[in-house]
């Protein structure tokens, strides 16, 4: 994949394509006017690229709304101007503004699973759209709704064309999002969150195709992430947002390469990276969260988070875009300390360096060819399915989803073990399994060498105050109806830790730990925002001073700053307290800045395990020199080598033959894979690297650039 | 709690939201109003009933269907009684039926409603089969059925409604609780090693009040119907009591006459029907805006 | 194959509950105080004659073979004979079924027609006027039990208006017009009853379709809101619809109980209070089941549809 950096070739026009002049954008709520943005300007060329980067609630989304004008009652659009081709379409009348929409601006909406009408086919939602802004009749908008499916590498359009969207996995109902996006050819895409919603192999087919269609057409595109890896491989230009108002515009290799306002800077050091010295580093954390969008500060909105504040910063307005001076051309931030301001060097936080732990060789946890089986549908009679026999008769099947199918690892005491891989590979179900919240199929779970398969209910319960869970939604782990303090103290009075006042003096004492306040022990949750409301769940998991703590994709429901911050305090609690974590991510980067050993999981099953830096390195499995290429970095100077992987993962209803890998595996060697499962085997001769693959050590180790290949269903 | 107040001001902070949004809702509060006022109606003249003008059941045959007027605001029955003094002790048959038997009903049908949707499996299934089952004949069939049987009676009338209406709230506690199971916060309780009834009663229950409470109002609402179509039909409240649906069916035949021998309980049925319709309505806009309450 | 699999549990779980309905008809009419034999041989029997009428009818066995006794006969299509008629059960209800089930189509009919139009304005304007004046002539009908709704419609109709019969029934294959006009009453005053379900129904459906990502995603390729409203919310919307109407189907059966007897329709609701006045209890079994078999059936038949209707369903779910 190349980049263009320089303009695709269109017409030669010095106009922009798109101007946007402070926009700003409010929604009327019950507790007042939110301005969702606030003086939003940009402007984006022909054949451009252009990203909006930020958090949740920054206005990305809003922006590209109003942009189309789709803001709707309690919202309006309150102010500025959207130039479109010479044209203010905030001017338009309604009827004209949608002679623009579905035709010169299209949108790529974010989530693929709910932005089509499950009762409609495809092919209906593809020619609706072409039928509406061209002049043809209907058979030869089915011809270009199967030329616009062939597009976006669809298989057999001709057929598919008219199938229903629930029999297209993810990323082919993302590809028909683009298909519709371009069956018009317009001449400006925008592209809200496109990626969001699908695993990390998925994300990379689809960036790839939006790379090689933005080469093809020359059209431009208005990328709206959050996710500064996607910017950072697919954008010329980007613009980061905060708090409603853009704080930095620039070219992606000069924002990457010395930011000029200090949020961006933050923004680039929370991500943990998959590799360079950093990587194991403390991250480095902005306090705090966002502003309350109803009652924005004094001055600088991003002041009190910001390291290089002076007093200056919290008086008068919100500083607006200006050039800095040192810069290129088309850079602009909205700092009044920009000039003087030096952000190359990434910025550092005493205690740089992670707190050396204490690992013992003694393992506290041991699993051992766990198994989890569910019947599939609802139901006590949902997994009874009809089936056609061979003969023509039908009758009755029982069917199961092999969730998790022989999974067995060990975490010593002190010890931080990751679980990573795709949605839908069971790591879920083997955290659950271990916790005993799920009875396993078969295996057997040992804590500390008790075997808890064989513990009665009695035992079982005073056993789990060793043994605590955090979940990736902090909302819902949190029972609405109970304060902070009743939250907490619950499992301090149950295990019989401590009551009265000292109870309410330890919960204190936690929630000063957390990073809360005292005061906070009579709160409600929904008082608190996401990060907050993780730190309750991190005090309440630590209330029963447990000695291992599952951590169920804790970050993943946080936005990239706040996910730092709570990264940072699940290290520091774990040298503290002796805490063994069990850390499932899909997130390759956490796992990597956060675990000492990882295991990687393909559908229920183990492919490779090892230390941290085994697992990353060569040699690999398949699989996870997959996972690894497939990951965008956030820096525009790494030329990725994507590794695009066929198909998807198949359903564990009916998991292949063989290595569960090999209806996909690019270095695939023969019947071998789809007959005999390979077993996990030791690497190099050391036991701890184990790799469950039928391939040599040194093929395993040769580097694999595949070309792109055609994605065709299974 | 450290403080002493009835409520500590977090709660206050808590509760506050759900009564700023309560206040808001015009539905909810007029509702209310409507609901209070019965109740205050039906309140008063049980402690002091010789608050209304007229003996209820003295009849005065020279004076029979006679109409509105001052002495009789709303006229005299075809036995010469005063109709407004019916309609208003009437409140209290038409509430006692309606809430007697709708607490009753959601003490059952939250009991195997919750059960079934925290065990799921066999537990869900045979319940709600039997839930199912009930639920296919009409309420007014299963109603007439059971007070056939038993009797027409007061009290019979709500064992009946009650049963009727189980199924119901049933159907709704077991979705709650279905979807508040779902939540972490259950599986951090099992975590904790806490026993299935104090996760039951203290961590689901609580959280499935909102649509409880919203099936409940409405329900009220239903039964208040029910018991008016099983009276008409002379099989519910028996006379003399003053019950509203009673009134209609022995006003009926002079309704040509005298129609406000119907008008007025007919009024009076509708206006307590709406204020809790009003109010489920309200609470459901409130605590329910995803709309996860089925009718 | 899904939709094979879909319909064949749906039927399991039918007979399923429809045992558990025998089972509950079964022992709620048999509570019923009253020495049946007594009420066929009448007060002057003596002793031995009852006893040998109880035997013959086989009430002296226990409980449960006398409900397997019922069932077997039951499956096999007998509902044994009426105390009150003398004739076998099955054929008095096969005479009145058809007349109620005109009566509960109609009353449907009636109040579909008012009700989804009622509701999609209501969603589609929602917290406007329309909305309100939409939802508070819903709530109207809501607030009169059924039987009111008869009387009102008579009062105002029949005798203050007239034009109208007040009471009985005239069967369409004899004078169709006639038939008609017996038949305006009832059904509209049971379709205004029904319409408030029906109407909130369509409207909170249509609200929730209506937020869902795919319309924003149709407005955003330009589509007016009229196709955004009729082709893409309106066709989603109808899924739990459809089962509201099916349950409001039923539901008026329910009704025909109580307006049969105000408007004199010589239907199954008024057959059941007669088994109800009399005692006649397999008279009064029959009843009930068949109507609760109505229900069954009505829903069955909407899931079936919606199943159909929705493709998820139809091809199997991929999730």
């Amino acid at each position: 994949m190349s980049r263009a950096t320089t303009s695709t070739p269109t017409e030669a026009s010095t106009e922009p394509l798109l101007s946007v002049e402070s926009l700003r954008t409010q929604f009327r709520t019950e507790d007042g006017i939110v301005t969702a943005t606030n003086d939003v300007s940009f402007s984006l060329d022909h054949g451009e690229v252009m990203g909006i980067v930020g958090e949740s609630g920054a206005g990305k989304s809003v922006t590209a709304k109003s942009i189309m004008r789709l803001i709707r009652y309690p919202g309006e659009i309150a102010g500025g101007s959207v130039v479109f081709d010479g044209e203010d379409l905030l001017s338009y009348s309604e009827a004209e503004m949608r002679s623009i929409r579905g035709n010169r601006i299209t949108l790529i909406p974010q989530d693929p699973m709910t932005s089509l009408n499950p009762v409609l086919t495809v092919g209906q939602q593809i020619t609706e759209t072409i039928e509406l802004h061209q002049d043809v009749d209907h058979e030869e908008a089915r011809e270009i709704a199967i030329e616009a499916m062939r597009e976006v590498e669809i298989p057999a359009p001709e057929t598919r064309i008219d199938e229903y969207p629930h029999e297209f996995s993810g990323g082919m109902r993302q590809r028909i999002l683009i298909a519709i996006g371009l069956a018009c050819e317009p001449d400006l895409i925008i592209a809200d969150e496109p990626t969001t919603a699908l695993d990390v192999t998925t994300q990379a087919k689809i960036l790839e195709l939006l790379n090689d269609l933005r080469e093809e057409h020359g059209v431009s595109i208005l990328m709206i992430t959050h996710n500064l890896g996607v910017v950072a491989q697919t954008c010329d230009r980007v613009g980061v947002m905060y708090a409603g108002n853009l704080v930095e515009t620039g070219t992606v290799s000069s924002i990457f390469k010395q930011p000029r306002h200090p949020y961006t800077r933050a923004l680039i050091d929370a991500i943990p990276t998959v590799d360079g010295e950093r990587g194991r580093d403390r991250l480095y954390a902005l306090a705090g969260s966002m502003p309350d969008l109803k009652a924005l500060p004094d001055g600088c909105n991003f002041a009190d988070r910001c390291p290089h504040a002076i007093d200056a910063c919290r008086r008068g307005e919100d500083p607006s875009l200006e050039s800095v001076a040192g810069a290129p051309a088309d850079t602009e931030a909205a700092c009044i300390r920009a000039d003087e301001l030096d952000l190359t060097e990434p910025e550092t936080s005493e205690g740089d360096r992670r707190q050396d732990k204490a690992i013992s060789a003694e393992p506290l946890l041991a699993v051992d060819g766990l198994k989890k089986h569910f019947p599939s549908g609802d139901g006590l009679l949902g997994n009874l399915s009809l089936t056609r026999a061979d003969g023509g008769g039908l009758s009755l099947e029982r069917r199961y989803v092999k969730a998790v199918d022989g999974v067995s690892f060990t975490i010593n005491r002190g010890e931080t073990v990751g679980l990573v891989g795709e949605s839908g590979c069971g790591k879920s179900t083997v955290a659950r399994t271990v916790l005993q919240l799920l009875e396993p199929t078969d295996g057997e779970v040992y804590f500390d060498g008790q075997p808890l398969g064989e513990l009665g209910s009695t035992a079982l319960r005073s056993l789990r105050r060793e043994m605590q869970i955090i979940f990736q939604d902090p909302k819902s782990s949190l029972n609405p109806r109970k304060t902070v303090g009743q939250l907490i103290g619950r499992g301090m009075e149950k295990h019989d830790i401590a009551t009265g006042d000292e109870k309410r003096e330890r919960i204190e004492e936690l929630l000063e730990r957390v990073g809360l306040q005292k005061s906070d022990i009579d709160k409600y949750p929904h008082q608190f925002s996401g990060g907050q409301q993780q730190r309750i769940a991190i005090a309440n998991a630590l209330a029963v001073e447990p000695e291992l703590i599952v951590c169920d994709e804790p970050v993943s429901a946080l936005d990239v700053s706040v996910q730092a911050q709570i990264l940072n305090l699940l290290d520091d609690i774990q040298a503290e307290y002796g805490l063994s974590y069990l850390f499932i991510s899909h997130n390759i980067s956490v796992v990597q800045h956060i675990c000492d050993r990882v295991a990687v999981m393909y559908l229920g099953k183990i492919a490779e395990t090892g230390t941290v830096e085994q697992v990353f390195a060569p040699p690999y499995h398949p699989y996870t020199e997959s996972l690894l290429s497939a990951v965008p970095h956030a820096d525009p100077t790494r030329q990725p080598d994507r590794i695009l992987l066929e198909g998807t993962v198949p359903s564990p209803l009916d998991p292949p033959s063989g290595c569960p890998f090999h209806t996909r595996c690019p270095k695939k060697i023969g019947d071998v894979c789809e007959t005999d499962v390979p077993l996990p085997a030791p690497i190099g001769g050391d036991e701890r690297h184990q790799i469950a693959c039928h391939l040599s050590e040194a093929e395993m180790s040769t580097p694999l650039y595949d070309e792109p290949a055609a994605e065709p269903e299974p | 709690m450290s403080t002493s107040t009835w409520l500590t001001t977090e709660q206050k902070a808590h509760y506050g939201r759900f009564l700023r949004q309560f206040r808001r809702n015009q539905k909810a509060v007029i509702g209310l109003g409507i609901v209070v006022s019965l109740f205050v109606i039906a309140i008063v003249t049980y402690f002091a009933p010789e608050i209304v003008p007229y003996d209820p059941s003295a009849t005065d045959v020279p004076n029979r269907e006679a109409a509105p007027s001052l002495q009789h605001p709303m006229g005299t029955d075809d036995l010469g009684r005063d109709v407004f003094s019916r309609v208003v002790l009437g409140t209290q048959i038409s509430l006692y039926v309606g809430f007697v038997s709708i607490s009753a009903a959601m003490i059952m049908g939250t009991t195997i409603g919750v059960v079934a949707g925290y065990y799921q499996g066999l537990i869900d299934e045979s319940l709600m089969r039997l839930m199912d089952a009930m639920m296919s004949f009409p309420p007014i069939l299963l109603a007439l059925t059971i007070v056939a049987v038993m009797e027409p009676s007061l009290n019979n009338v709500i064992i009946a409604l009650a049963f009727v209406y189980t199924p119901f709230i049933a159907r709704v506690a077991r979705s709650a609780a279905l979807s508040v199971r779902n939540e972490s916060y259950i599986e951090a309780a099992v975590a904790r090693g806490e026993s299935d009834t104090y996760i039951i009663f203290r961590e689901v229950l609580p959280n499935c009040v909102g649509p409880l409470l919203v099936q409940g109002s409405i329900n009220i609402a239903f039964t208040m119907l029910l018991e008016a179509s099983l009276s008409f039909l002379g099989l519910g409240v028996q006379p003399p009591r003053p019950s509203w649906g009673l009134m209609i069916n022995s006003g009926w035949a002079y309704m040509g006459d005298a129609p406000w021998i119907v008008l007025f309980p007919a009024a009076a049925i509708a206006t307590a029907v709406i204020g809790f319709n009003l109010l489920g309505d309200g609470l459901r806009d409130v605590l329910d805006p995803k709309g996860e309450i089925i009718e | 194959m899904a939709f094979a699999t879909y319909l064949a549990k749906r039927l399991g779980f039918m007979a399923v509950t429809l045992f558990l309905v025998t089972l509950i008809t079964f022992g709620l009419t048999n509570i019923l105080p009253g020495n049946v034999a007594l009420l066929i041989l009448g007060p002057n029997a003596n002793d031995a004659s009852i006893a040998a009428l109880e035997a013959q009818l086989g009430l002296d066995q226990p409980l449960y073979i006398q409900y397997l006794d019922w069932l077997i006969a039951l499956v096999q299509g007998d509902m044994g004979t009426s105390l009150r008629y003398g004739g076998p059960v099955v054929d008095l209800i096969a005479v009145r079924l058809p007349r109620s089930l005109m009566l509960a189509v109609s009353a449907t009919v009636v109040s579909v027609t008012l009700s989804i139009p009622l509701g999609v304005i209501a969603a589609v304007k929602k917290n406007t006027v329309a909305d309100l004046t939409a939802s508070m002539l819903a709530f109207i009908g809501l607030s009169l039990p059924i039987f009111l709704w008869g009387l009102v419609f008579i009062y105002v109709f029949a005798l203050s208006l007239g034009g109208f019969p007040t009471r009985g029934y005239v069967s369409p294959f004899e004078d169709p017009v006639a038939a008609f006009h017996h038949l305006v009453l009832p059904a509209s005053a049971m379709g205004v009853a029904l319409t408030a379900y029906i109407m909130r129904m369509t409207r909170s459906s249509m609200i929730d379709e209506l937020s869902e990502d795919y319309i924003e995603f149709a407005r955003s390729k330009g589509l007016g809101e009229r196709a955004v409203v009729l082709r893409h919310a309106l066709k989603n919307a109808a899924i739990p619809v459809i089962t509201v109407i099916a349950f409001q189907f039923s539901y008026a059966f329910g009704g025909v109980v109580v307006l049969e007897e105000v408007f004199s329709w010589p239907g199954i609701g008024r057959l059941t209070l007669t088994a109800i006045e009399n005692r006649d209890i397999p008279l009064l079994q029959g009843c009930i089941i068949v109507i609760a078999l109505i229900y069954m059936i009505s829903n069955f038949l909407a899931d079936t549809f919606y199943a159909y209707v929705d493709p998820r369903i139809r091809y199997g779910g991929s999730e």
